[in-house]
């Protein structure tokens, strides 16, 4: 009976008692003990909702309909409690701003034990070693909600993993974060890994999972589609699942190599004779800017916030066209950049043109006029009950209502079944999708995305990338603002890199992964393509020459 | 160095001798305690962040008094509003919410009270944030939206994201306090809340001196 | 064996959601103040206190409620966000507004029941305590009515419209 940790048996869940579509549809299901596990797969394919069955957050928390079972350790969990549970599977959510709620990461970290009614001494002692493993033991007095993304996930498997489980399940725990901080947190579940304890990961992205997890499970529908080890998976096509498949394996199955490299290191330890297949790499677009008008001129920017300098001396133009793209690790401080183009923050020193307008001069909502922004979460500026009046906000309130455009927005971000929808509901992509189109309804000259990929599935991935290209195309200046390499290197013509507020490298997407110096400074890892084909000294040439942009 | 609740105690038997104060040469030198204790335990950068805030508010009600009664009876009042009111600001920055909260829990206050106060003031930066957010957002889809009067034409709209996120963020909390056993019997504490000799030795005295200061402007009063 | 099917109940309001949500109201409470206060008359209208009130009476039932209201009260205190005054200003119309709704069942009575004890009975209230205690003698009575009232009006009719959108936005359910 007690065969593994984890065994489902014909699961199936709906939300609600009335619901026809089960979100969670036939699983069968079982994970061994100390086994390192991804779950993978489209947006709303199910993944969240089969984490949540693991602690009995589902049925407990969420209600709804259950049919089959899930034993955890041997117990149904339509029996036991989430507080009969959770001692034995540890739980990390998406979030870390709602699920670190004490005011130190000691007490964070001590909150479940004090749950289970530990003795003082022996909290004391879990907190130190737990600190110690995860090796955040200098954070201890620290306010969790102070803290930069990557320490807030460790703290949030430091609460779980102080518990003792047998099992730790983490919702898309790189969602948000910057590559290094993802390399921090893939760390740390090694580790745990090695001492005994299973780890259930979700996440969409494969190239960060696959060379550390035993095995894979694909959702699609809530049906199970793929279960078995990543090599072996992988040989076949997963992109009518969601799923994109890491270069490395595309590259060693056009090689034919017998065993599946999943990582670039394991492709170049391996004595690989051929030259990888060039149409693999990944080309950054060209900009012609012959002629093209300036439309932002940001120039020796300074910014100080409650007295600390946030950005440094940053310059740079954008024409008409052009996508350019803002990187750099979690706060650098891209964000901040962004909120200066319509004059959410105002410049302390330097200087800010918007079609040769100082936005010193002029009120916000002028400006919005000009610069249309999707901010990194989209619920933030939803207020309408439609999808249809959120996006003719900007236009109302403007006095520019173009139909034909708007028509043309629907068309492209393909939101003709959900414009009579509350937006609030949508799915995360959907929602971004809304965003992007209410940014975009006015009109504006520049057209800025803040992280628009995090936390979204390979599908919208692709069209966004599409919708970027045919933007390009019409002649929008575009403003990307993301830690998504791979992203920004297929879709945007010019990068700038800002470390600590500062610009380190400015120029094409290889040129500014070339320098090496800049990239270390910025906490910044070259994309996979690059990494591949950077031995290959005559790709490396900068093929990007903006003429007559401004070039460091 | 003090148990929370020695310190509440003391705050509140503070609070009251204000109250009972009706001279304003008491109320002045009860203000001047206060001054002093503020700039013994090194809060007074603290404090002037925190008067910029709460002294218009008394001096605005002050003037409201004056309006309505005369001139002594106002600044009398203004100034123990704002004695008052400082309290509570040395109260909580001596004394972290969560140490109070768990150590009235231990002599018998639910939990639940307890967490809901300490959590909430971690969750007021938060929100905060998440109002700043949804101004901007507003404001850069092209909606006039400068503090004061004409905000509030626009509080509707405004509001309508707030709630809903905030609604959201309560349920994923929920959702994070349950996987972390929130609720269940049997809770320990990390900290241990013990009521020393000098506690006690305190609050005695701290009663003490009440007594006779409430006697005293009896006397004199 | 196991191709049983069983229900949960939706949405239980159990306690780590009642939890939730008060921290959630507290901190608005708290959060959006300076972004809606406007001195008129002895207090501030502040119509966000009010419809905190009303939402967490509608939700939580009158004593939550109540609870709220002096947690906001005590942290505007300790913040220099707010004055004594938001004691009684706060906490009468929560009760009332939770008792109320819990005996008709009718957004529109907790509405009432919070009108009636932050517009009426609480200016009695505030005189009779907590003005003494400032000022050694009873003030006028009317000066602190339109001001509560004022404010209670307008935080009563967002609250309301709070309600109505959440349920719309399927985030929250009212039992009937
Ligand atoms: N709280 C909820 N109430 C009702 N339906 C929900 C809820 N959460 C998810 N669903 C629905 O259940 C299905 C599966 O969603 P789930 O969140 O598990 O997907 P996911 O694979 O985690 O997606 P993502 O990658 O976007 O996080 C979807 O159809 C979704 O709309
Ligand atoms: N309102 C604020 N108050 C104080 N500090 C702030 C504020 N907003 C941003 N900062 C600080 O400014 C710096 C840059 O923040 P910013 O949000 O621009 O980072 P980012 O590059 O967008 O990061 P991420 O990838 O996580 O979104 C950070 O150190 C942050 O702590
Ligand atoms: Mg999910
Ligand atoms: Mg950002």
């Amino acid at each position: 009976m007690t065969a593994g940790m984890v065994k489902t048996d014909k699961l199936g869940y709906a939300y609600r008692q009335e619901d026809e579509h089960l979100a969670l549809d036939g699983v069968d299901l079982s994970i061994a003990n100390g086994e390192y596990l991804l779950v993978c797969g489209a947006s709303g394919s199910g993944k969240s909702t089969l984490c949540r069955t693991f602690n009995g957050l589902i049925p407990h928390f969420y209600g709804g309909r259950l049919h089959g079972e899930v034993r955890i350790a041997g117990k149904p969990t339509s029996k036991h409690s989430v507080a009969d549970l959770f001692a034995q599977v540890g739980m990390v959510f998406q979030n870390p701003e709602t699920q670190l709620f004490n005011s130190s990461v000691d007490r964070e970290i001590a909150f479940g034990l004090e749950s289970l009614g530990f003795p003082r001494a022996n909290i004391q002692e879990r907190i130190s070693a737990t600190a110690q493993i995860l090796n955040i033991s200098a954070l201890l007095g620290r306010n969790p909600q102070e803290l930069s993304g990557g320490e807030q996930q460790l703290v949030a498997i430091a609460a779980m993993l102080a518990i003792g489980p047998q099992l730790l399940v983490l919702d898309e725990p790189y969602a948000n974060l910057d590559p290094v901080s993802v390399r921090q947190v893939r760390a740390a579940l090694k580790v745990i890994h090695q001492r005994g304890i299973g780890v259930v990961i979700s996440e969409h992205r494969l190239p960060y999972t696959v060379p550390d997890v035993q095995r894979m499970v694909a959702l699609q529908g809530g049906r199970v589609v793929l279960d078995g080890p990543p090599e072996q998976l992988l040989v076949q096509d997963v992109e009518p699942f969601g799923l994109e498949l890491p270069l490395p394996v595309l590259a060693g199955r056009r090689l034919g190599l017998p065993r599946l490299p999943l990582s670039v290191e394991a492709l170049q330890t391996r004595d690989v004779v051929s030259p990888l297949p060039s149409d693999l790499q990944t080309v950054p677009p060209v900009f012609h800017s012959d002629g093209a008008d300036i439309v932002l001129e940001v120039e020796r920017v300074s910014f100080d916030l409650k007295g600390f300098p946030i950005l440094h001396d940053i310059s740079f133009t954008l024409r008409q066209g052009e996508s350019l793209a803002i990187v750099g690790a979690n706060g650098a401080g891209k964000t901040v950049l962004l909120k200066h183009l319509n004059g959410l923050h105002r410049p302390t020193r330097g200087q800010v043109r918007v079609k040769g307008k100082d936005t010193g001069q002029v009120k916000v909502s002028q400006l919005a006029r000009q610069v249309g922004i999707a901010f990194q979460n989209p619920n933030s500026q939803f207020f309408k009950m439609t999808v249809w009046d959120e996006i003719l906000v900007g236009p109302k309130a403007l006095g520019f209502c173009d139909e034909a455009w708007l028509r043309e927005l629907v068309r492209l971000f393909r939101l003709e079944p959900l414009l009579k929808r509350p937006p609030y509901r949508l799915s995360d992509g959907e929602k971004k999708r809304v965003a992007f189109a209410a940014a975009l309804a006015h009109r504006p000259a520049i057209l800025a995305l803040d992280e628009p990929t995090s936390g979204q599935d390979w599908h919208f991935r692709s069209i966004l990338g599409a919708l970027l290209a045919e933007l390009r195309a019409q002649g929008q200046a575009i403003l990307l603002v993301t830690h998504d390499l791979s992203f920004a290197e297929e879709h945007a013509h010019r990068w700038l890199l800002l470390a600590n507020g500062q610009v380190v490298a400015e120029g094409s997407p290889w040129k500014v992964m070339s320098d090496k110096a800049a990239m270390e400074s910025a906490h910044l890892e070259p994309t996979d393509s690059f990494r591949l084909f950077s031995a290959d000294e005559r790709t490396l040439a900068d093929p990007v020459q903006p003429r007559g942009g401004r070039h460091v | 160095m003090f148990d929370p609740r020695t310190k509440l105690f003391l705050a509140m038997g503070y609070a009251v001798l204000i109250a009972a104060s009706a001279r304003l040469g008491w109320s002045l030198a009860e203000a001047a305690v206060l001054l002093l204790f503020i700039a013994v335990i090194g809060k007074t950068r603290l404090y002037l962040r925190w008067l910029r805030m709460a002294l218009p508010m008394s001096l605005f009600f002050g003037a409201v008094v004056w309006w309505t009664a005369d001139v002594r009876i106002a600044a009398l009042a203004a100034l123990k509003l704002l004695t008052l009111v400082s309290v509570f600001f040395v109260f909580f920055s001596v004394t972290l919410p969560e140490d109070l909260g768990n150590a009235l829990v231990q002599i018998g206050m639910p939990h639940i009270v307890a967490f809901v106060v300490s959590t909430s003031l971690q969750f007021v930066p938060t929100i905060g944030r998440r109002i700043r957010n949804v101004l901007d957002a507003q404001r850069a889809r092209g909606i006039p939206l400068e503090p004061g009067w004409s905000a509030l034409r626009h509080y509707p709209a405004f509001l309508g994201p707030i709630l809903i996120q905030s609604f959201q963020m309560a349920e994923a909390l929920a959702e994070a306090m349950e996987a972390r056993g929130f609720g269940r019997p049997g809770r320990t504490f990390l900290k241990d809340y013990r009521m020393r000799t000098r506690d006690w030795l305190a609050i005695s005295f701290g009663l003490l001196a009440l007594i006779v200061c409430l006697l005293g402007m009896r006397g004199w009063g | 064996m196991s191709t049983e099917v069983q229900d949960f109940d939706m949405l239980k309001t159990t306690d780590t959601r009642k939890a939730a949500y008060a921290v959630v109201l507290v901190a608005m409470g708290v959060a959006l103040a300076p972004y809606t206060s406007i001195p008129i008359g002895i207090a501030k209208v502040n119509p966000t206190q009010h419809f905190v009130n009303v939402v967490a009476a509608l939700l939580l039932g009158p004593w939550w409620a109540a609870a709220i209201a002096t947690m906001i009260a005590v942290l505007r205190n300790a913040m220099g966000l707010g004055t004594l005054l938001a004691f009684p200003g706060g906490m009468i119309g929560a009760l009332l507004a939770g008792l109320f709704y819990r005996y008709t069942r009718n957004i529109y009575m907790g509405a009432a029941g919070e009108i009636l004890g932050t517009g009426f009975i609480a200016p009695v209230v505030s005189a009779l305590f907590v003005a003494p205690v400032l000022m050694g003698n009873v003030i006028p009575l009317l000066a602190l009515i339109p001001s509560f009232l004022a404010s209670t009006l307008a935080g009563a009719g967002l609250g309301v419209m709070a309600i109505r959108l959440l349920e719309r936005a399927d985030i929250v359910h009212l039992k009937a």
